[in-house]
């Protein structure tokens, strides 16, 4: 799962962003290769699969950082918990502009190729799972998506969150058994029945 | 009414590891087109890095007067009130500013406004 504290990768960052702070454009690029994916990633799964407006949020938190790079104060944040905060943040608008916006809404696999079954099976899923995770109270999403999905450590998702890591955990646990809830019933549907 | 209904089954531990792990695996990939468009912003911020880095108390107060081109305009101004003082402080009254009119350039061609404040001037010297 990938969930340690990436600490040599955080220090990198780090190191990268300064150097862009004091004008060094590779530092920009590594550090778009690196994380501009994992803040992509992250805000698909917080906005629903909604791709085109993932995609304006990664860009739009990386241009924060950009900004920000040359006040960036060492050791204060890691920039990959920066940048999800960040992303966080700017999802949570977007949420709350698209309110109103029912499940029915949100995009269906589309169903126009029969002979791909697996594939259309791993896109059902994919779907089930992120309209579930949009019925679960945003902090507990995050959590979940940070720990489950993308791989991040606890701590790590409380420096996003801004809480302690046993609030952590508990929103972690409470995330599960609500998607767990919200999937009840699903299983045979999605292709566990026999698993 | 709903009775004898059968709660739903449960969706188990090891499914929703089974769909984390497919998501995981569905990451969406940064595509050329977002990659190009997140370098072109810091291209960008680097390029108006002086609107991005916070100014020192010195560059705070160059930037309040304007910077450049405020003294530029400063030096132009002083460089002018040189000449005016050094060359020729007569060519303020305004007989001598009217046979300037007969050369290339008018009176108004270098102090627009001079016609009205040479016509008080007459006024008040006539009175």
């Amino acid at each position: 799962m990938g969930s340690t504290a990436d600490t040599d990768g955080d220090a990198r960052d780090e190191v990268l962003l300064r150097a862009f702070g004091r004008g060094d454009r590779g530092g920009a690029r590594l550090l778009t290769q690196r994380l501009a994916p994992r803040v992509l990633s992250f805000s698909a799964r917080l906005l629903g699969g909604d791709r085109a407006e993932a995609e304006d949020v990664t860009q739009e938190a990386m241009l924060r950082l950009w900004k920000i790079a040359p006040e960036w104060r060492p050791g204060e944040a890691r920039v990959s918990t920066w940048l999800f905060r960040v992303s966080r943040n700017l999802c949570l608008d977007r949420l709350r502009r698209r309110r109103g916006v029912g499940m029915d809404e949100i995009a269906e696999p589309e169903d126009d190729a029969p002979s791909a079954t697996a594939k259309m099976m791993h896109k059902s899923r994919v779907s089930a799972l992120e309209a579930a995770l949009l019925t679960l109270p945003e902090r507990q999403r995050v959590a979940v998506v940070l720990r489950h999905i993308e791989g991040a450590s606890n701590p790590e998702i409380a420096e996003v969150l801004q809480i302690s890591v046993e609030a952590v955990e508990s929103l972690t646990a409470r995330g599960k058994r609500a998607l767990k809830s919200a999937l009840a019933g699903r299983r045979e549907e999605l292709g566990y029945g026999d698993e | 009414m709903v009775t004898n209904r059968e709660p739903p089954e449960d969706f188990g531990e090891d499914g929703l590891e089974a769909m984390f792990a497919e998501a995981r695996a569905e990451a969406p990939p940064v595509s050329s087109a977002l990659f190009a468009a997140i370098m072109a912003d810091a291209e960008h911020v680097l390029d108006g890095r002086g609107q991005v880095r916070s100014p020192g108390p010195l560059a705070a107060i160059w930037q309040a007067i304007g910077g450049w081109p405020a003294l530029s305009g400063l030096a132009t101004a002083a460089a002018a009130g040189i000449w005016i003082g050094v060359a020729a402080p007569e060519i303020l009254e305004a007989e001598p500013m009217e046979q300037a009119e007969t050369g290339l350039y008018g009176i108004e061609d270098i102090a627009p406004g001079f016609a009205d404040v040479s016509a008080w001037l007459s006024e008040e010297g006539g009175a």
